[in-house]
């Protein structure tokens, strides 16, 4: 029994009449990493919730070392060493990444006054141990989301923790971010520490976890050692349906003459972000930008569409002219749609309704004249919710009682209420489900063979990878690399975006 | 899996065919109009006095200058602001029309003027809170003051009679202060109407939906392509407007100006707008909801007068009852959004 550092017994949980758990089991071991996988609302996140005291559930029980528990606040978690890095960054965004490192410890502090000197000291060793190179006593909101990620890790390192919950760590980290984290993870297991690993990427758990455990619709399905378990059954136990082909074709017959270029970018020069960019795109193909967070993607997309500035002499021209300085509204409508890569902060409204979000870029889809025709507008919603495939219970319900996989499909129908001539699509796919996201992934490619074009930012290399028949490589903020057809593989784009090929160069 | 979307799209067909009076009922304001109506019924039972006509009528009347301001700040509210100026506004563009009357100008000339005095100073401010990026509280709150100091400043602190003027206008005096359809006076009239126009445009029109989105969520807003600087804007200058067309209202209906007029109004229109239900974070509210919030606040205040409440401690009555009334309403609201979650 006490080999277990913890269990869960028989917990059920519902929301009213929907119940989102039935009798669910689940044991962690000292020491071992134990993913659990699911599609987005398959119960994943409430189970932990429930663990961590966020959730009460219905029935059931929890044992820490094998003595019956009963939590009922994040701190009764934090007591018995139970530790939760969430999926969202929820941190002091103006307050120093130290102070925010110690929240949990400060707030429990005796002493009246706070000895910043050593909080500093300790802070900085704690996140040294996880990524070099980060000032404590800078602010928060001065770190980008990786590094965010990485100052939520240490805050739930600087308690005493014996067991650490990690809901999607990786999905806002890039590639060597994403190594420091297994690296970390490595070290707190040697410890003794048992990891409860939340994630959507299959090779992540065969590359790090002892264990799997599926969920689906509520029920667990199955635990496995990884070692006697393949890709395929876990993604047969989670869909329950087989999903042969992840990723659908690519397209075979691209035209790359000058007669096809649907879009242009001509010395793009941003002092901050990104310089001397120049790329085109060609109608029928999907276009891939990959690179490290912090490359500059995104913020060559945001001022695509005129969302950020650019130097004088930048150009970006479509349908024969030079719409550099066109307002945002007028771009979209001209049918350039920019997908915005954090949905939370900077893609929905989220207190409102799924038909409000969903109307939001092309109001006058919905309009008679001046006035938003509501019926109109719920129709529309529903359209979308149907071809999307949308989980929801009233088009009318709000977005933030969705799932991220069905927020996320919110976020699409956005764009495509008017038809799109050519979509950015920044993170398409972050942070959803298989399920979600091979439906969205069919969705673009479907628009690329319709004949519009497509533009994928990802972190994911998979994504890239396997949906771009054409990928621009970035590393702080140029493009270095162009890679085309049966060229794209993995290992060449990480050789370019890791900045490996400088080191090359120079020796 | 297959069986689950079925049985989801269903479920969005249902929720399509929610039922008209379905949707009143679940309508927010329902609740608060419900609560008003068995206020006014125990006020009524219990003091006589209430449910004759010269209250009620009085209620209206004051509610009608007072409602413009609630409108204007609902609206800034709604953008994810908020406008402290609106009490100080309505008295500088009353101040404004009634000096430029006064001094032999056309009335209803000079209460244009007002109004659009009313409306740029909201733009002023408005520019100052996009442009050079400073929150709305600190710049309505100086210009709340600034208002109302230059009132202070043009008037010498004395207030401006127009009795004598208003007689040689008989048209114009009508409007603030003459009946129609019998016995109700003409600011009821305008003022209703007002609110129904105002309430149908924030639901329906798609340049006030923009302030919604732009309340609800700033950035994700500026990244779907609206203007969230001109939305915040205009938000200033429709609340300058109604302020304006308020004071005006009150102007005539009271044959002057009280240099102390819509002084402490900011804080009943924001309680108002918040038992009304518009969110202090933005991107939620009605107008209907609103008014209705400050039918509640000046029903209060009635009952007080009525049940003869001294008036030192009405204040503290009155606000200990806002906030039983907020506090009720955020469990309700936090009920409903369990239910759906």
């Amino acid at each position: 029994m006490s080999e277990n550092v913890l269990e869960l017994r028989g917990l059920s949980k519902s929301f009213g009449t929907n119940q989102v758990l039935f009798d669910v089991d689940f044991s962690l071991r000292p020491g071992e990493v134990h993913a659990i996988i699911g599609e987005n609302g398959a119960g994943k996140s409430t189970m932990m919730n429930i663990t961590y005291g966020l959730v009460k559930p219905n029935s059931g029980e929890i044992y820490v070392n094998g003595e019956k528990v009963v939590i009922n606040d994040p701190n009764d978690a934090q007591r018995h060493g139970i530790c939760f890095v969430h999926q969202e960054i929820a941190l002091c965004q103006d307050m120093s990444i130290a102070q925010n490192v110690f929240m949990t410890r400060v707030k429990n502090m005796k002493s009246a006054s706070i000895d910043y000197k050593k909080l500093n000291e300790e802070a900085q060793a704690l996140v040294d141990s996880i990524v070099p190179g980060i000032d404590v006593k800078a602010s928060v909101d001065s770190l980008n989301i990786a590094g965010q990620q990485v100052v939520e890790i240490a805050k739930a390192l600087s308690t005493d923790c014996k067991i650490l919950i990690l809901d999607e760590p990786t999905s806002s980290l890039s590639g060597k971010e994403t190594e420091a984290l297994y690296k970390i993870m490595r070290d707190l297991k040697a410890k003794g520490i048992g990891i409860v690993y939340i994630s959507h990427r299959l090779s992540e758990i065969f590359e790090q976890c002892d264990r799997v455990s599926v969920l689906r619709d509520g029920y667990m399905i199955n635990t496995y050692e990884v070692s006697a378990v393949d890709a395929a059954q876990l993604v047969n136990d989670m869909a329950g349906r087989e999903i042969h082909n992840i990723f659908p074709p690519k397209a075979t017959d691209v035209d790359y003459t000058e007669d096809n270029v649907m879009l242009e970018i001509k010395n793009f020069n941003n002092a901050h972000f990104f310089k001397n960019v120049n790329f085109k795109l060609y109608k029928g193909e999907v276009l891939g930008f990959s690179g490290l967070i912090g490359a500059g993607r995104s913020e060559i997309m945001e001022a695509v569409v005129g969302l950020r500035k650019t130097e004088p002499g930048s150009e970006v021209i479509y349908e024969g002219k030079n719409i550099i300085s066109q307002p945002t509204r007028k771009t979209y409508q001209s049918g350039l749609v920019y997908l915005s890569e954090d949905r939370k902060s900077t893609g929905l409204f989220l207190e409102m309704g799924i038909h409000q979000n969903t109307s939001s870029m092309h109001l006058e889809t919905v309009c008679d004249g001046a006035l938003i025709n509501s019926r109109k507008e719920q129709e529309q919603a529903k359209k979308f919710i149907t071809a999307l495939r949308t989980k929801c219970a009233s088009p009318t319900q709000p977005v933030n009682s969705l799932s991220g996989g069905n927020q996320q499909k919110v976020m699409f129908s956005k764009l495509l209420t008017q038809k799109p001539k050519i979509v950015i699509a920044d993170e398409p796919t972050r942070g959803i489900d298989v399920g979600a996201k091979s439906e969205l992934h069919g969705l673009l490619r479907g628009l690329a063979n319709e004949g519009t074009g497509v533009i994928i930012v990802s972190s994911e290399l998979n994504e890239i990878v396997g949906m771009c028949d054409r990928v621009l490589v970035m590393y702080e903020g140029e493009i270095v690399a162009e890679v085309k057809g049966s060229d794209v593989d993995s290992t060449k784009i990480m050789h370019y975006a890791s900045g490996a090929y400088r080191l090359e160069a120079k020796n | 899996m297959a069986d689950n979307t079925v049985e989801k799209t269903e479920a969005v067909e249902n929720g399509q065919k929610k039922s008209f009076f379905k949707s009143i009922i679940g309508a927010r304001e329902f609740s608060l109009f419900l609560i008003i109506v068995v206020f006014c019924i125990l006020l009524t039972l219990t003091q006589p006095v209430f449910a004759t006509w010269l209250n009620i009528k009085t209620l209206l009347v004051s509610m009608s200058t007072t409602g413009m301001c609630v409108i204007a700040m609902a609206v800034v509210m709604l953008t994810g602001g908020i406008d402290l100026s609106v009490g100080s506004l309505m008295c500088l563009t009353m101040a404004i029309s009634s000096l430029l009357f006064k001094g032999g100008m056309n009335p209803w000339v000079a209460s244009l003027i007002g109004i659009v005095a009313g409306t740029f100073v909201g733009w002023i401010q408005g520019m100052i809170i996009t442009k050079i990026k400073l929150i709305h509280f600190i710049v309505t709150m100086c210009f709340m003051g600034i208002a109302r100091g230059y009132v202070t400043y043009i008037t010498g602190g004395t207030p401006i009679s127009l009795v004598a003027k208003l007689a040689e206008s008989p048209t114009f005096t009508k409007m603030g202060q003459g009946d129609v359809l019998g016995n109700i006076p003409l600011p009821i009239i305008i003022f209703v109407i007002v609110v129904i126009f105002a309430d149908f445009m924030l639901r329906r029109s798609a340049i006030m939906r923009q302030f919604f989105y732009t309340g609800s969520n700033e950035k994700a807003a500026a990244y779907s392509g609206i203007k969230t600087d001109r939305v915040k804007i205009a938000a200033m200058m429709i609340s300058g407007f109604f302020c304006g067309v308020g004071g005006v209202i009150y102007m005539v209906r009271f044959s002057g100006v009280p240099v102390s007029a819509g002084s402490g109004l900011e804080m009943t229109a924001i309680a108002a707008c918040v038992i009304g239900g518009v969110s202090m974070n933005g991107g939620r509210g009605t107008i209907f909801g609103s008014i209705l919030g400050l039918a509640f606040m000046t029903l209060i205040t009635n009952a007080l007068n009525l049940f003869m409440v001294t008036p030192t401690v009405q204040e503290l009555v009155r606000y200990i009852i806002v906030l039983v009334a907020v506090i009720v309403d955020n469990v309700q609201q936090n009920a409903r959004q369990k239910k759906l979650a």
